[in-house]
């Protein structure tokens, strides 16, 4: 099984990413343009049930969603729609070392209104992929292993 | 069974889900494919749902999602904001 180990920064553990649509997904669009990969960073966390990403990485593909799930409509507030693209998210090692793990394809919700906005990531990794692994937080050393 | 509704092809999709989600209710779990406001198919995992829609469809429009009657009043209530 391999692992990654790494540092968690002051605002959690962060991970280098790298997505693109799924490979299934680009061969039936077989002809079309080569979409560029996107790569950014995410946060490992493993209260949220699903992973997403901010909708401005997604948007630039033009792809169409794949499905959707309902979140919110607790506390009193309405629910909303978010949206769900057939992805290809890529972990990558720490300090340009290439390839960790791909997840392809992965289901990967959109998150509208900027929510990672200000902050050093532009998405979280949820329990829906972290369940396919093994996630460790050594808190006396400050370290993070992640493996699948 | 299909749906009839306005707006795009992907919102007459989920308003079709959500118009035939009662009808759904033995199939709880399960991941149902849309087409064009109309139930195709049942699969039991997304992966395979998936896989049919793009064999039958390729790169067109189709909509998977899994059969969750907890969906019901939360896409009741999201339709109400949306018309309010």
């Amino acid at each position: 099984m391999p692992y990654l180990t790494f540092p968690k920064s002051p605002l959690g553990a962060i991970v280098d990413v790298s997505l693109l649509p799924s490979s299934r997904k680009a061969a039936v669009r077989a002809g079309s343009p080569t979409l560029q990969a996107a790569t950014f960073r995410m946060l490992i966390d493993s209260g949220a049930d699903r992973t997403g990403v901010d909708a401005s990485i997604i948007a630039p593909w033009g792809l169409r969603r794949s499905s959707f799930y309902l979140s919110g409509g607790i506390n009193g507030g309405p629910p909303s729609q978010v949206d769900v693209y057939d992805l290809s998210l890529s972990i990558m090692g720490m300090g340009g070392a290439g390839l960790f793990y791909k997840f392809d394809p992965q289901p990967i919700g959109e998150r509208k209104g900027s929510p990672f906005n200000g902050l050093p990531f532009d998405g979280v990794i949820g329990r829906d992929v972290l369940d396919k692994g093994l996630f460790v937080y050594d808190g006396y050393h400050s370290h993070c292993v992640l493996a699948f | 069974m299909k749906a009839t509704a306005n707006g795009s092809a992907m919102d007459r999709d989920v308003e079709a889900y959500r118009q035939v989600l009662p009808q759904l209710a033995q199939h709880e779990g399960k991941y149902v494919l849309i087409k064009s406001a109309e139930v195709r198919a049942l699969h039991e995992t997304y992966d395979a749902a998936m896989e049919a829609g793009y064999a039958k469809y390729g790169d067109a429009e189709f909509l998977v999602k899994e059969v969750r009657q907890a969906d019901g009043p939360l896409l009741e209530a999201l339709r109400q904001t949306c018309h309010t």
